[in-house]
């Protein structure tokens, strides 16, 4: 049995990574896997703190999580190909149609 | 036994997010991901969640990274070029900001986590299952939630295929 505390440190340094990967790179593919990161991280500290309060309703969220995730990599994909049909560039910087 | 392979798959889930973050090819970021992904699923096993544990390599690993690839060879993207030098203090800021979160998030190890326990105790457990129990809860007290999932899944795709279609 894994002390709760160690899985709670490694969420917190999973969701730390991809907080500075939304902010340092670009290409809005890596932005989504950051993204996907961050949500694993608070995937992990749900089932940390399920199994040290043996409770069902941690792994439940999770899978609503894991719904949510999945529905919104497929939306977020399909307008990453969009837009590069339209602008020829994934890149978060060059994507500014919308700044006044 | 057990903490040494939660040390062996968190130190491979920490090395593949830093993967992620730095490699300059995104092919080689969306492997990384793959690995921090199968050693978290591992971390899940050693949690005693089971269906979990499954559904993060079938729908992680298997389905979204798969997703993420495909889209990834589809566009043919150029490498990303070196960053200019103005955004270093922009990363620098970056990581600042990392460093407060990860800060954050340690507040509540200083504490105990108090809460309902509830009834997945190992004795529970014994008798019928992870997987059972959890189900059990799922198609009982979370119906209704299930049921919406299902529909954010259907306008998911539909939303997906409407987006990616060059003309409907």
């Amino acid at each position: 049995m894994i002390p709760f505390e160690y899985s709670l440190l490694l969420s917190a340094i999973l969701f730390a990574i991809g907080c500075v990967g939304v902010l340092v790179r670009r290409n809005v593919i890596v932005l989504l896997m950051c993204i996907e990161l961050m949500l694993n991280g608070v995937n992990l500290s749900f089932v940390a703190i399920a199994d040290k309060l043996d409770s069902a309703e941690g792994l439940i969220y999770v899978f609503f999580v894991m719904t949510v995730a999945a529905a919104e990599a497929a939306v977020g994909l399909a307008i990453v190909v969009n837009l590069f049909r339209h602008r020829d560039s994934v890149y978060a910087d060059e994507i500014n149609l919308l700044k006044g | 036994m057990v903490t040494t392979v939660f040390f062996i798959c968190a130190a491979l889930a920490i090395a593949g997010a830093l993967g992620v973050v730095s490699f300059r090819n995104p092919v080689h970021s969306a492997l990384a991901m793959l690995g921090t992904m199968v050693s978290i699923a591992v971390i899940y096993l050693l949690h005693n969640a089971e269906f979990i544990f499954a559904i993060q390599l079938m729908i992680y690993a298997g389905g979204v990274m798969m997703l993420v690839i495909f889209v990834i060879f589809l566009l043919d993207l150029r490498r990303e070029e070196e960053q200019r030098a103005k955004l270093k203090s922009g990363k620098v800021i970056a990581i600042g900001v990392g460093g407060l979160v990860f800060l954050s998030l340690l507040i509540p190890l200083a504490g105990s986590i108090t809460g309902k326990t509830g009834g997945m105790t190992e004795k529970a457990l014994e008798r019928i299952g992870s997987v059972e129990y959890l189900s059990n809860e799922l198609f009982t007290n979370y119906l209704l939630p299930f049921e919406l999932a299902s529909v954010l899944l259907l306008v998911g795709l539909v939303g997906a295929v409407a987006l990616a279609k060059k003309r409907l």
